[in-house]
């Protein structure tokens, strides 16, 4: 069933976007996307590993990238959830591929999609009330944010890396 | 790339896009993945603690006999959610029930029992450890570590019985056994006639003899029957056994060196083996049970490998008795020959058993002319070769391995040829 999975939120990922780019004027981005899909989807069952990763990458680059051009966020949204979703079950598809059958392999994917649909909801949530939410900062405390994120990013980054080795 | 860098990558451009752009909506963008990453690495233990134990039973098995594996498996440490485990098992195995892997799981101070069986081919494998993966949900942080554990299988290769073997070595031990020893003594076989001696039993007297010659008594002597030196050689070169993938003709010469040192120790003889190929592994000669375990366990264990050092056949002397028997078990090259006769030369009593590689080869290829005509040039040659060794005195028996060893053999083993037969009287002990 993981795999079905991966398969239908690449797929619908991959059209939410096609259908924001539709939405804007840049509509050769939407004929791309559309072409995409179907060479994600073999590259998937050939079981070509790093696909869902370019994929998921492709997806934050066009939603970003569209949400400038004026494309709808519910569209940017959806297309990096699903994607971030079968991102996510197509490693979860690789690991499961070592559940003995007493391990309840349906157990265990359940439990997972659980967890997933919760994370994302989460995400989600979180996403839409970043929209909502709106605050004030004076310009020094602003400055001082910045600084503090670029901090923490350029932190995390490198124990990503170190984490990598 | 792994999966936490191309997220944080992601994370990185949303964050700094939308700050460069000052379009908060890049961040909206960022909160799902933010949010995954975290969660990732909150969930993720901080280190693994666990204990193994592995029972095999049985260690050691025949080819297609199952062995099961039991690993007892203990968490010392934090829960682990998403515990994989991977035993590797040896390439020569196949999985019959069970499985190698595992996806559990196990919450501290928890212990899983595993089981799973396999059955396998030859070989020998030592279980170097058990290699554990864990880490969060969504398989952004790994933890891995291999437990060290201890236990080792012996797959012995398979025993076809060839009942009698007839070789007539030029020396033979001191004590009894079953080869004819060309001296006259207590026997089965007649030897000769010989003036009667006091102390020989009566029923000795050839009264015939006698009676022909009234003035002394003459007794039947029988031939003495004893157990000879044997040196068994495996030609494990990678040149002469390497006919292709799927083509184990190697695997043919372990059976014919396991049948015959039963064979050979079963009628008492004293064995010793050569296994010639990346280096020269010696098993020491010796009588008995024990000696065919050992013979049996260094077969296990042979491999075909390639050695600049040991590319020619160069026997060490030394090792074998003088003038014990030899057998030398190779699909035999061309450039055998004269290392071979030279060692007849030394007066050494040689066997050679031949799987028939052409043969072998020739049934997993098409019957197409070509083939065919490839197949009859090196019919030829390899013919010439074992004539070679012939003419040169030593026996040569010409397996074809489409037929068991005992069938294919045991007739041309259960008498020597009529030329050694010829000049392999004159034994001494």
């Amino acid at each position: 069933m993981s795999r079905l999975l991966v398969h239908g939120f690449l797929t619908a990922g991959c059209l939410a976007l096609a259908f924001g780019w539709a939405t804007t004027s840049y509509w050769p981005a939407s004929l791309a996307l559309l072409i995409l899909t179907p060479l994600g989807l073999y590259l998937v069952k050939r079981k070509f590993t790093p696909t869902l990763g370019i994929f998921l990458a492709l997806a934050v680059i066009s939603a970003a990238l569209g949400i400038s051009l004026h494309m709808p966020l519910p569209y940017a949204l959806t297309g990096l959830l699903c994607l971030l979703a079968a991102w996510d079950l197509d490693e979860f598809t690789r690991r499961l591929a070592f559940a003995a059958p007493e391990d309840t392999p349906a157990s265990l994917q359940k439990q997972h999609l659980q967890q997933l649909s919760l994370l994302l909801l989460s995400g989600l949530g979180a996403s839409l009330l970043t929209t909502n939410l709106h605050l004030k900062f004076n310009f020094e405390l602003a400055i001082g944010l910045v600084l503090l994120i670029f901090a923490s990013l350029l932190a995390l980054l490198n124990w990503l890396r170190n984490l990598e080795r | 790339m792994s999966r936490p860098f191309l997220l944080g990558l992601l994370l990185l451009f949303l964050l700094v896009g939308g700050l460069a752009t000052l379009n908060a909506l890049w961040l909206t963008l960022a909160m799902p993945l933010a949010i995954y990453l975290l969660t990732g690495f909150t969930l993720a233990p901080e280190k693994l603690d666990l204990a193994i134990e592995r029972e095999l039973s049985p260690e050691r098995a025949l080819p297609g006999q199952p062995v099961t594996v039991t690993l007892r498996l203990t968490n010392h440490g934090a829960s682990l959610p998403h515990l994989r485990l991977q035993d590797p098992l040896p390439t020569f195995a196949s999985l019959t029930e069970g499985s190698a892997t595992r996806l559990l799981n196990l919450p501290r101070g928890a212990t899983c029992e595993w089981r799973y069986t396999f059955t396998g081919k030859r070989g020998f494998h030592r279980f170097a450890g058990l290699e554990a993966i864990s880490g969060d949900p969504f398989g952004l942080v790994s933890l891995h570590q291999l437990l060290p554990t201890s236990g080792q299988v012996l797959i012995l290769p398979n025993v076809p019985r060839v009942r009698r073997i007839a070789i007539r070595p030029r020396v033979t031990r001191v004590y009894a056994g079953s080869i004819p020893a060309s001296q006259g003594g207590t026997g089965t076989d007649f030897f000769g006639v010989r003036e009667y001696q006091p102390g020989q039993p009566l029923q000795a007297i050839n009264w015939r003899v006698s009676a022909r010659h009234p003035e002394a008594l003459f007794a039947n002597e029988y031939e003495q029957e004893r157990v000879a030196d044997i040196g068994l050689i495996l030609d494990a070169r990678l040149r002469p056994n390497d006919l292709g993938p799927g083509l184990p003709i190697f695997e043919h010469s372990i059976i014919a060196a396991a049948s015959l040192s039963e064979a050979f120790l079963a009628a008492g003889n004293r064995v010793g083996l050569l296994i010639y190929g990346l280096y020269i592994n010696w098993t020491n000669p010796g009588y008995g049970k024990r000696q065919h375990e050992n013979i049996l366990v260094a077969l296990a264990h042979a491999i075909p490998a390639e050695s600049q050092v040991f590319s020619g056949i160069t026997i060490p002397r030394r090792l074998f008795p003088s003038k014990s028997q030899i057998v030398f078990i190779s699909p035999l090259l061309p450039d055998d020959v004269e290392p071979l006769i030279a060692l007849r030369a030394a007066d050494c009593p040689i066997m050679v058993i031949s799987p028939n590689p052409i043969r072998y080869e020739a049934a997993s290829l098409p019957a197409t002319a070509p083939y065919r005509q490839a197949a009859r040039i090196l019919t030829l040659q390899r013919h010439t070769t074992l004539q070679r060794l012939r003419h040169a005195g030593l026996q040569v028996i010409d397996w074809d391995v489409t037929r068991p060893f005992d069938q294919a053999v045991e007739s041309l083993l259960s008498r020597p040829p009529a030329y050694i037969r010829a000049i392999g009287a004159g034994s001494k002990t």
